[in-house]
């Protein structure tokens, strides 16, 4: 008896870090990024004014620059009303209004507040939450319209979304004018780079081509990825092409969410086809 | 007593400035500085192995709830903490280890000091993306992470020990 106690005195601690540490390693191995996503999000409702505080420290450093994109898109959008002016004269019954009903996406904007790239999977954190109307499997854009990632996970006040630099990131993207599609990813190597894979043998590329996102059912069609830095040809069947984001993510402190309105309409018919 | 103060004071300093300063330093995908490792590491050496675990074990858990990783830093927390009393032995020899007090570069020495840090940090920077990476197809991208890291990790967790030095011998002054 006394053996067996001598016997477990040396060997108990041993035996509690392994028990720890399987513990510790199963919970990370059934973890999904979902799991991640609903664990910041909760963690969120109690630092995420903290976050934010400091967030908000960070912005004041960049607000010159900021300022300065916010007029050149305003500019734009005048541009753009402009035309649209040109083809409705204002005189008339006849002037055309679009149907707010009618509208296939609806935008909303956000502040990041939290975000990381130096992880495999990464996360951004804003502040805006199921209150404001945000829910999973919205698209997060710049406001310069390139792309950030897709909402994963949402508290009262706050929203997880996965990054494009996520290597759990899938969605499909185009060779601008032309109609040669691959499926984009993040291979982890570059936090400015991201992965055209699988594009067709026929395709003709050139660097600098304009890759866009395409025929998403979370994306507006033609969201800016980036452009082409450089490709080589797999197994004489594929491209695969090295694709330089437009906006590095280490810069977005604000983004604008999108929804689109026949998602859950589209999600459902696409499963069902697949059954 | 004035010791648990200091530590538990240490303990939050460490996990806050790792959840809104090191968690978003985003200067590069291979740069992602453990700095909170420095709350284990300089534990008193004569704290039973099994506290030191413990700690390790609690360590991991909060700074995985801020950070959103599921078990990650729980995982390489451990780790380290379970080989700390042989970091200890291997870096200054088994007799001083024996004489206890606080691990900083004060009482072993710079350059025992940095020994022991470098090694702690390894070990735990190795197991830490050892585990984030889950695949040996990406060998040398977690290589070079773990290197990369470690190397921005170490001059920051000699500040950190000269901040819990400080506020230490400041608690002594009042006692």
């Amino acid at each position: 008896m006394n053996r067996l106690f001598l016997f477990i005195k040396t060997i108990y601690l041993p035996l509690l870090f392994i028990i720890l540490e399987v513990v510790a390693i199963n919970y990370y191995a059934n973890s999904s990024s979902y799991t991640r996503a609903k664990i910041l999000g909760s963690t969120n409702a109690v630092m995420g004014s903290f976050y934010k505080t400091f967030a908000d420290i960070k912005g004041y450093f960049g607000l010159r620059k900021e300022n300065r994109a916010l007029v050149d898109e305003l500019t734009a959008l005048h541009n753009e009303f402009e035309r649209y002016k040109a083809v409705n004269p204002p005189s008339g019954d006849t002037l055309r209004m679009p149907d707010s009903e009618a509208a296939k996406y609806f935008y909303t904007s956000a502040n990041v507040i939290n975000n990381t790239i130096m992880l495999r999977e990464n996360f951004l954190t804003i502040d805006k939450g199921l209150y404001d109307g945000i829910e999973a499997n919205m698209a997060v854009i710049t406001p310069e319209g390139s792309i950030v990632g897709i909402v994963q996970a949402c508290s009262e006040k706050y929203s997880v979304c996965m990054s494009i630099l996520n290597e759990k990131f899938r969605t499909a993207g185009r060779i601008k004018g032309s109609d040669h599609f691959g499926s984009i990813y993040w291979n982890g190597e570059r936090e400015d780079m991201v992965q055209l894979t699988e594009v067709s043998k026929y395709a003709e590329i050139a660097v600098g081509d304009t890759i866009v996102t395409d025929h998403s059912s979370i994306f507006p069609s033609e969201v800016l990825i980036g452009t082409v830095k450089s490709w080589e040809m797999v197994a004489d069947s594929y491209f695969d092409i090295e694709v330089e984001l437009a906006t590095p993510l280490t810069s977005a402190n604000r983004v604008l969410l999108v929804r689109y309105a026949d998602q859950l309409e589209r999600m459902m018919l696409e499963t069902e086809g697949i059954k | 007593m004035h010791r648990t103060l200091g530590y538990t004071i240490f303990f939050l300093v460490m996990v806050l400035l790792q959840a809104f300063l090191f968690n978003n330093l985003n200067m590069s995908v291979y740069i992602y500085p453990l700095v909170y490792t420095a709350f284990v590491m300089l534990l008193p050496i004569q704290l039973p192995h099994v506290v030191v675990l413990l700690l390790g074990l609690l360590t991991g858990i909060a700074v995985d709830v801020v950070s959103g990783t599921a078990g990650l830093h729980t995982i390489a927390s451990l780790f380290s903490a379970f080989c700390r009393p042989l970091m200890l032995r291997l870096s200054i020899g088994k007799e001083e280890a024996n004489e206890g007090g606080i691990p900083n570069a004060g009482r072993l020495g710079t350059g025992a000091f940095l020994r022991y840090c470098s090694v702690f940090i390894l070990i735990h920077s190795i197991a830490f993306f050892s585990f984030e990476a889950l695949s040996w197809s990406y060998f040398h991208l977690t290589l070079l992470r773990i290197l990369s890291s470690a190397a921005i990790t170490i001059p920051l967790v000699y500040f950190a020990q000269m901040l819990l030095m400080a506020g230490q011998s400041q608690n002594v002054r009042k006692a």
